[in-house]
């Protein structure tokens, strides 16, 4: 694996707008240029690498199917910030992972040092994976562009249109309504894919803004009656929603109630179902190394600092984070205490419902540069990856996404 | 070989922007349907046409007929979450005929115009979804020809073309002549999260 430098395109940012991918920069006053999408580097790993990072995402995946089935059926739920509603709809949403509760994508993000050193698996982006357009179709076209004779690892487009093609099978092809909060470029545009990937499967959809959802109650009942069904700006009932909004948010929001009810009565399939939540949060590293001690791609992590020993540099991990917020890196003293201040931290709104303890692990590295494999799974099946780059070791939601080649 | 079959044939950021565009038109959504007992009960709603109220009425039972689900014994059919079972013949290949068991008609639904909206990918509707409502497929044409069956399942909610479309109370049989209202009691109910935790909602 090899940090590759290059001339970027000259007239790269008329490119990437021309795929409809408007969020490649990210200007900000620190960083008045605020480029996203990076091209003047690209990472070069070789088949071995790549067969390698395949290898363990397929089986880091089925390591979590396990270890969602063991922390629900041994009630360790509440550990992970639960309240019992949402636990409801997380068993319900289990149990019926194979009729109406398909998944369709997820995101690893994994420490790669190259070679054939095992990759270590940081967390799952199992609920609201973002960087997808960019992996599936922006670095996709610069490869075109640039090596077209060489080879990525990438076969994300098809791949999600053959998972839309299979939740269409439960949900009779739709009608699916495609939700996140807007104006959002980021979150729009990848909306934007996903309903794009999900009429190319045959299914119908419709994006609408979250706060536009309505609750739609029998004429009689009051406001926030349960016996209902959400509607879109036109008042049609929404039977299918495919939302860039946590779980967690969600069911937070004032609609929280409702949307349990709801899912719970067959009312209103969502995507990605609620089971999601489970490996989404960071409780689910404690739950795998637990299930597998020592597995060559997991990191020691606990939900108690104590368990370390003096010395050790881990990494705190809030249950429900996301985007690098309030993760924070030290080294441990005696008995979990700190030793001195936090080496590296985040700010952030998390951290009340809890943290994950993990051993801090290498990334791979070049000219002061921190690279992370985001490694896709769609339906179940290692797709591809794409990278994102930091001077920071967090990786928060201004890292750089570099596009990457096979060698 | 890693590289993707087709990614090169997907849309341009044109294209992908015009379904969104096009999406967003809210000409063909603007008529909401309403639900009747029967032909009589349509005719009498101000605005209605009575003779699309009858063709209407006659499209909805002919699906009924050809679509409904059937059950061999009506514990099947209420076990499915009909509450309301009816008998019906079904023809074998050899002629003869056997008895078996459907869902009740309630009534109908029309008034909307199902085509456009999505550009030419078919008309988004209340679209095919057996959560226990009919199955059947979607003919997007004229008024009375998006006329569909309604059923009821135990709890009283209302389905027809597979979508949720009110309710009435467990153990109606009929919708008599009276549409069912639903009423849009709220908007904006999620959200709230998002600009709490700031930022974008990927992880």
């Amino acid at each position: 694996m090899e940090r590759v430098s290059i001339a970027p395109r000259a007239d790269w940012r008329e490119k990437v707008e021309a795929l409809g991918f408007d969020w490649h920069s990210a200007p900000s006053p620190e960083n008045p240029a605020g480029v996203y999408w990076d091209e003047s580097v690209y990472w070069q790993l070789t088949a071995a690498e790549v067969d390698l990072l395949e290898e363990t995402t397929n089986e880091l995946h089925a390591m979590c199917i396990v270890a969602t089935e063991s922390a629900i059926s041994r009630g360790l739920l509440p550990h992970f910030g639960f309240d019992p509603a949402t636990i409801a709809v997380i068993e319900d949403s289990w149990r019926r992972r194979d009729q109406d509760q398909a998944s369709l994508y997820g995101r690893f993000d994994l420490a790669f040092t190259g070679g054939d050193t095992p990759p270590k698996l940081l967390e799952y982006n199992a609920d609201t994976p973002t960087s997808l357009y960019e992996a599936s179709v922006v670095q996709w076209t610069w490869l075109e562009e640039l090596f077209p004779d060489r080879d990525q690892f990438n076969s994300l487009h098809e791949g999600l249109v053959a998972a839309w093609a299979k939740v269409g099978a439960q949900i009779d092809n739709g009608p699916v309504h495609f939700t996140c909060v807007m104006p959002h470029a980021e979150d729009e545009g990848t909306l934007r894919y996903m309903l794009d990937t999900a009429l190319e499967a045959g299914l119908t959809g419709k994006p609408i803004p979250a706060n536009e959802i309505g609750w739609a109650v029998p004429a009689g009942a009051s406001d926030d009656s349960l016996d209902g069904y959400f509607v879109d700006a036109e008042n049609t009932p929404i039977t299918a929603l495919f939302k860039i909004l946590p779980w967690d948010w969600i069911l937070a929001d004032r609609y929280g109630a409702q949307l349990a009810h709801v899912v719970q009565r067959r009312g209103l399939t969502v995507i990605e179902p609620a089971w999601k939540m489970v490996m989404a949060n960071k409780a689910i590293l404690a739950v795998l190394w637990e299930l597998y001690p020592d597995h060559p791609n997991l990191l020691p992590a606990f939900p108690d600092r104590r368990a370390f020993p003096p010395g050790t540099h881990v990494v705190a991990k809030p249950l429900l984070g996301r985007e690098g917020a309030n993760i924070s890196i030290a080294v441990l003293g005696e008995d979990g205490a700190l030793a001195g201040e936090p080496l590296e931290s985040k700010p952030g709104a998390y951290g009340e419902e809890g943290y994950i303890y993990q051993a801090q692990t290498p990334l791979a590295s070049a000219n002061g540069f921190n690279a992370v494999i985001g490694s896709w799974v769609i339906d179940g099946v290692s797709r591809g990856i794409g990278i994102r780059e930091d001077r920071d070791l967090i990786t928060g939601n201004r890292s750089r996404f570099v596009p990457h080649v096979m060698i | 070989m890693r590289k993707s079959a087709y990614v090169t044939l997907l849309l341009g950021g044109a294209a992908v922007l015009g379904v969104w565009a096009l999406s967003n038109d809210k000409t063909s959504m603007d008529q909401e349907p309403k639900l009747y007992g029967d032909a009589a009960a349509c005719a009498q709603d101000a605005g209605a046409d009575a003779a699309a109220c009858a063709e209407g009425f006659e499209v909805a039972k002919k699906e009924h007929e050809a679509q409904a689900p059937k059950f061999a014994t009506a514990e099947e059919c209420q076990a499915a979450g009909y509450t309301q079972c009816q008998t019906t013949q079904v023809m074998n290949t050899n002629g003869s005929s056997t008895g078996m068991f459907m869902p009740m008609m309630m009534g109908f639904m029309m008034g909307r115009m199902m085509g456009g909206g999505m550009g030419g990918m078919g008309g988004y509707g209340l679209g095919p979804r057996p959560t226990p409502g009919a199955g059947g497929a979607t003919t997007n044409t004229a008024s009375a020809g998006t006329a569909r069956p309604v059923y009821a399942d135990r709890n009283g909610y209302l389905y027809a073309n597979g979508g949720t479309v009110g309710r009435v109370a467990p153990g109606t049989t009929s919708l008599g002549s009276q549409a069912v209202p639903m009423r849009t009691a709220s908007r904006g109910g999620f959200g709230a999260s998002a600009s709490r935790f700031g930022g974008g909602a990927g992880a």
